[in-house]
């Protein structure tokens, strides 16, 4: 499918400008959002440098049609090209690349290290290996952790360990992938319970002069009843599956293999390294995947579809830059098909030559961990003093996270985070045309439809309504920025800033750009799969529909019943006040 | 056979009451019999791997086993438990009959494995390891396993 983008990027090009020659500027953006979150889709398995070309192009175009219409906002304004590179730059929000790429540099730190893994297999050794207690329990803590510190490193952290939990639990694909699609519900309910939780509750207790308390008193009523329906789901998705053995370290030497395999450069999955070496045939190809997205671990998947040993060989040997590994994983599946004894010894032995090198991987274990305090310490910072930026926090940790690994392993970690990298960064065209439709008052006109829907209640459901799905597929600052603004001066402004806090924080599950946890969340799903944008809004329709479904009961019953807030009419701006 | 079973290197009917008071006494074993020159770091090596994963396989056989830098060839101490002890063996039974496995740290896992499964082959027979537990004293029951590998 790859080959055929450059022709479809340039009908999608082709189809923008025209549109745009015929006068409808804003129809012509929106187009090109429409085809680039396709093309974005169908890109999912084409290579960085594709993704990069493709996301440069298209917003490019998306650029273009904007600055003919409408000119750049700044230079407009103030006729200074400096500034308008600086809206630019605004608009692609490049201090989340920068955030992310100190934030892979510090969370590969920790996975290379073998610290994380560790960690992994502690919980479920406290827990005894029962997955939905497990999984109860990381829901719990995401939500409450995302109140307090921030979000996008709370998604980060626990979503790594339960990717790697879900791994050794042996779980098909299918549910891991829904398993992390909760967190990032999970990490945004927890953000609406807190003034830190998300940039949003910040914005808006800032423009509306709220107190830390509103979050927490007006926002429980929407979240906690949300939390409990993420556990059950949760719950309920593994509740079959079997209980994982913590006496199971074979499945730990698996995700080593996974581990280093990312880690060794990029060499993709087996899969990938089978179809390049060639000569294997489609059927088997078929076979495997088919057996890995039931839990089997791929090489044994892809022995037990009939790939030639010698191939399997060969591929795992680039796939993990072992030939030990290699040799030793394909000796230990032939003795558990022969149900030999010998096959739980072999495990032991490669599990504890993997341990010895992860020893051999940091210069200092101590610096590791002290760079992941650094982090959380610096975001807390950022949270007293919205000033300090949150991407110096990621940079001056994962600065000190690369100084704790060895030497020779630096460039691997570095190499990591750059894909990491690459694979967000192909969502800055994206991010570029929703902030031109932004500028170009689309936002603005739906929000002020909004508030004329009738009464305040039918009003306030559409606000949470239309600031869910509004966030859904733009930046949710940019919508609670638009929002707050609208509602300043209303009547029942404290009724729609809590509308507007619960939708944009529900839309942040909605799409792989809807919020930066989703952004993290859809880069960490790639590791075990590709959920293409289209596919990832499919998944979560459901969910996202049942919980606003849900919110609108609540707050529906809240306004009944008398207790929503009722705060008295703001004053004029530029005089100061809290509720 | 690059390996041979001594009486020198048997712990016969030895009482232990659990897994490290056996590696202790094999290596101890080892070291007396001048197979290896300090214990100290093949006992921390070989309860290194232990800590990983039991190496009880079933039947009442265990092997514990270290890839040792330095060391030549392969040295092994056998000891038949009075008591059986715990070594996380796949069946859940505990071991009666231990076989302390060196090898040098040049070998690759997977050679490893078939060195340690040709020297614990007894483990198969059930007959074997009858004839192990009944035998009366350290010198038939080296014989036994002397037989098994001949």
């Amino acid at each position: 499918m790859t080959d055929r983008i450059p022709i479809f990027t340039t009908g999608a090009v082709v189809i923008s400008l025209a549109i745009a020659w015929a006068g409808f500027h804003n129809e012509a953006l929106a187009w090109i959002l429409l085809s680039t979150i396709g093309l974005l889709s169908i890109a999912e398995h084409g290579g960085p440098l594709v993704k990069i070309i493709l996301t440069s192009v298209l917003g490019v175009v998306g650029f273009f049609i904007f600055v003919v219409k409408y000119g750049i906002p700044s230079t407009a304004h103030r006729g200074n090209i400096g500034e308008a590179l600086e809206t630019l730059s605004h608009a692609v929000h490049f201090d989340i690349f920068v955030f992310l790429a100190g934030l892979y540099l510090v969370v590969n730190t920790f996975a290379y290290s073998g610290i994380i893994g560790d960690a992994a297999w502690k919980i479920v050794r406290k827990t005894r290996g029962h997955l939905s207690t497990i999984l109860v329990a990381i829901m719990i803590l995401t939500c409450v952790l995302s109140g307090i510190f921030d979000g996008a490193t709370i998604a980060t952290i626990m979503g790594v360990v339960t990717l790697t939990i879900l791994l050794s639990s042996g779980l098909p694909v299918k549910k891991i992938v829904i398993v992390l699609l909760l967190l990032v519900v999970a990490t945004n309910l927890g953000g609406v319970w807190f003034v830190l939780g998300e940039p949003t509750n910040i914005l808006a207790a800032k423009k509306l002069s709220l107190s830390p308390f509103f979050f927490t008193t007006w926002a429980t009523p929407f979240a906690l009843p949300a939390l409990i329906l993420c556990c059950v789901v949760a719950w309920r998705l593994v509740a079959k599956a079997p209980r994982i053995s913590p006496d199971r370290p074979e499945l730990e030497v698996l995700l080593e293999g996974i581990s280093l395999r990312r880690t060794h450069g990029g060499t993709g999955t087996l899969e990938q390294t089978l179809k390049s070496l060639g000569e294997v045939e489609l059927r088997h190809l078929k076979e495997m995947e088919k057996l890995t997205e039931d839990g089997l671990p791929d090489f044994e998947a892809a022995l037990k579809a009939g790939i030639p040993r010698e191939k399997v060989y060969h591929a795992l040997s680039i796939n993990l830059n072992s030939e030990e590994l290699a040799q030793g994983l394909i000796e230990f599946y032939l003795l558990k098909e022969q149900k030999d004894p010998m096959a739980g010894i072999l495990i032991g032995d490669l599990l504890l030559q993997v341990r010895e090198e992860y020893k051999s991987r940091t210069s200092s274990r101590w610096l590791v961990i002290a760079s992941g305090g650094l982090l959380v310490a610096l975001l807390m910072v950022h949270a007293v003093f919205p000033d300090f930026p949150t991407w110096a926090s990621t940079v001056l940790a994962g600065l000190l996270a690369i100084v704790g690994i060895h030497p020779r392993a630096r460039s691997q970690v570095i190499r990591q985070s750059w894909h990491n990298l690459t694979e967000a960064f192909f969502l800055v065209a994206i991010f570029a045309t929703i902030s031109e439709l932004n500028f170009a008052g689309v936002f603005t006109q739906i929000g002020n439809n909004l508030l004329n829907i009738g009464s305040p209640v039918v009003t306030a459901i559409g606000v949470l309504t239309g600031s869910a799905l509004l966030s859904a597929v733009a930046d949710n600052i940019a919508v609670m920025d638009v929002l707050t603004n609208l509602v300043y001066s209303h009547e029942h402004w404290s009724l729609f800033a809590l509308a507007s806090v619960v939708g944009t924080a529900l839309g942040g599950m909605g799409s792989p750009i809807a919020s930066v946890q989703a952004v993290i969340m859809a880069t960490i799903i790639r590791r075990v799969q590709h959920v293409s944008f289209v596919r990832w809004i499919f998944i979560t329709t459901g969910w996202f529909l049942i919980l606003l479904l849900f919110s609108l009961l609540i707050l529906w019953g809240l306004y009944a019943l008398g207790l929503h807030p009722q705060f008295p009419p703001l004053p004029p701006l530029g005089v100061q006040s809290s509720h | 056979m690059e390996y041979e079973f001594t009486t020198n290197n048997c712990l016969f009917d030895l009482i232990a009451s659990d897994r490290t008071t056996v590696l202790k006494s094999l290596v101890n074993c080892l070291q007396i019999s001048g197979s290896i020159p300090d214990a100290s770091p093949v006992l921390s090596a070989v309860l290194a791997r232990e800590s990983v994963k039991g190496t009880g396989l079933a039947r009442g056989v265990a092997c514990p086993h270290a890839r040792i830098p330095g060391i030549t060839g392969i040295h092994v101490a056998v000891a038949r438990l009075k008591n059986p002890v715990d070594f996380e063996a796949s069946d859940g039974q505990p071991s009666k009959h231990i076989f302390l496995i060196l090898t040098d740290k040049t070998s690759s896992p997977s050679t490893h494995i078939k060195t340690l499964s040709s020297i614990v082959k007894c483990y198969q027979s059930p007959e074997v390891l009858q004839k192990l537990t009944e035998a009366e004293d350290p010198k038939s029951y080296i014989s036994l396993l002397q037989a098994c590998h001949d």
